[in-house]
């Protein structure tokens, strides 16, 4: 049987899986035929592991499979596989081939989902527009001229590509909620210490979590079941208080929902804020409560943010030096100094280079406490204005980006107008929230995201009120370009 | 002199990773070792 990947859920495949209609070998085959065919003008993977993915569909026919087992899953290029390449998008890893898995690499291999391949993604996470990779800019499936988000567009990209039907990102200030939203397909982001990050290449370790993309709530639901719980090896990481419901509820009955008035007048285009009223009074239509409510210090979030993460990028990135693992030039220099200066001169992006700069400077004697030591005073203060707000509602309801997906090339210049980006997702990751974005509607063709944020730990109730608001949208995740092509 | 409980574990000694497998990535490696350039 020929499998049409583009639009295929993981529901869907896990159907087709267990009527015998298509094989595990069957279905890999087919995502990697399609990768094979179309990333040429996507660059959504850095590489496949064809040979090893059939190798598991292979063992998967052979000994019986249920549940998940079978269903192809793309991993963003900051998660460890072992002996396999991981550069977190970085000319300083290239080659470097882990020693281990990371936690959600084991969780999903364990659920017998079958890895395709590692997806591209900005510089260690630095960058929403995948621009800030070493290996070339990935392209929006909807319009390949515009950026599909980032850091984790590769994995947005390739789910509404039809390359994969879950993959899994990495969000520490919206690297999986907006380009969710750019690309028209779901992505959540995990309360912090949801999900294990052991294995994933740190960049700012307060704030970084994994999350899944899908092309439905449903979908996302099942993956974050499989790579949510505690890991021995990610001391930060705890067991949820319940286990992850698949949702079902088609209404939004006793729901209140709450309107953070002051965020969106945070450069929120026109067209953005129509979809999202639109999707709004739907939602009221589900007998959902819609109220305004203020969080008066959201608006330090960015910020601040821009602070706290290149501070802990700094600290973590110190590791890439050229002595344990990736880059070393052929001439590294008469001294060890001179090696680390030339090593990290020649292997970081610009982005990286200016986030590592300026987060040494905030943390150095004499500044900290002004910058680094405030920024974490607006952190408390933001934490406490969420806290407050879930006392009245519960959920919040924002876009997911101020604006749909940009042409390339368009703010990689402008670091300020390329962070102003996260401004409606870095205030969920400074209180370490769980948040989704769903798509909710079009502005000038391309998708809108609608951003939930609920209390900490209440994934389900997130997932429940997206899954009846996406029935009441009925959004078609299928870029209208890809279906003429693939028609 | 406070009514506190540790809650940590106990220390548990386990192998570390093989040294051959960790310098197995390095740029360059020497008798078992990392090899970089002098310090000064």
């Amino acid at each position: 049987m020929s499998v049409e990947t583009l639009g295929l859920t993981a529901e869907r495949c896990v159907e087709l899986l267990d009527a015998g209609e298509v094989s595990c070998r069957e279905l890999a085959e087919a995502y990697l035929d399609r990768i094979d065919a179309a990333d040429g003008e996507l660059n959504c993977f850095l590489r496949t592991r064809r040979e090893q993915a059939l190798g598991e569909a292979d063992a998967l026919d052979r000994s019986g499979r249920s549940g998940l087992q079978g269903v192809p899953i793309a991993l963003k290029d900051i998660l460890c596989v072992r002996g396999e390449e991981t550069t977190a998008g970085s000319r300083i890893l290239e080659g470097h081939r882990p020693l281990f898995d990371a936690g959600v690499v084991t969780r999903a291999r364990e659920a017998g989902l079958i890895p395709l391949g590692k997806t591209n993604m900005d510089e260690f996470a630095m960058g929403s527009s995948t621009e800030h990779s070493a290996f070339g800019a990935t392209h929006n499936p909807w319009d390949r001229s515009l950026v599909p988000g980032g850091s984790s567009g590769g994995s947005a990209a390739a789910v509404a590509a039809g390359f994969a039907p879950l993959s899994l990102g990495t969000d520490t200030g919206g690297s999986i909620r907006q380009p969710a939203a750019l690309c028209g397909v779901v992505g959540l982001k995990p309360t912090y210490g949801a999900v294990s990050r052991h294995g994933l290449i740190a960049f700012g370790s307060s704030l970084d979590q994994v999350g899944p993309f899908a092309l439905t709530v449903r979908d996302a639901a099942l993956a974050l079941r499989v790579i949510a719980g505690h890991d021995s090896c990610d001391s930060t990481s705890v067991p949820l208080p319940e286990p992850v419901r698949i949702p079902d509820r088609e209404d939004l009955r006793g729901v209140t929902l709450g309107v953070p008035a002051d965020l969106l007048t945070q450069g929120v285009e026109p067209g953005v804020r129509a979809s999202f009223d639109a999707a709004l009074v739907r939602a009221e239509a589900l007998g959902a409560t819609v109220r305004e409510i203020t969080l008066p210090h959201a608006a330090h979030a960015l910020p601040a943010y821009y602070l706290i993460a290149p501070a802990e990028a700094s600290a973590n990135l110190a590791r890439f030096d050229g002595v344990r693992y990736g880059l070393r030039l052929e001439e590294p220099g008469d001294t060890v100094v001179e090696m680390y200066g030339r090593t990290r001169s020649s292997g970081f992006g610009a982005e990286v280079k200016r986030r590592i700069m300026l987060g040494t400077y905030v943390l150095s004697a004499g500044y900290y406490d002004a910058y680094y030591g405030t920024a974490q005073r607006v952190r408390t203060l933001i934490r406490r204005n969420f806290d407050e707000a879930f006392a009245q509602v519960d959920l919040i309801a924002t876009p997911a980006s101020p604006t749909v997906a940009f042409p390339i090339g368009a703010r990689i210049d402008d670091p300020w107008a390329m962070y102003a980006c996260d401004v409606l997702t870095v205030p969920v990751n400074l209180a370490g929230l769980p948040g989704i974005s769903l798509p909710c509607g079009l502005s000038e063709g391309l998708p809108v995201g609608l951003q939930l944020i609920g209390p900490a730990f209440s994934e389900n109730r997130i997932l429940e009120s997206a899954h009846a608001l996406e029935r009441e949208l009925g959004f078609d995740p299928v870029p209208p370009a890809l279906r003429e092509t693939s028609a | 002199v406070l009514d506190l409980e540790n809650v940590t574990r106990p220390d548990r000694p386990r192998p570390s990773w093989p040294a051959d497998d960790v310098l197995a990535g390095a740029p360059a490696a020497e008798n078992g070792a990392f090899r970089v350039p002098p310090t000064s």
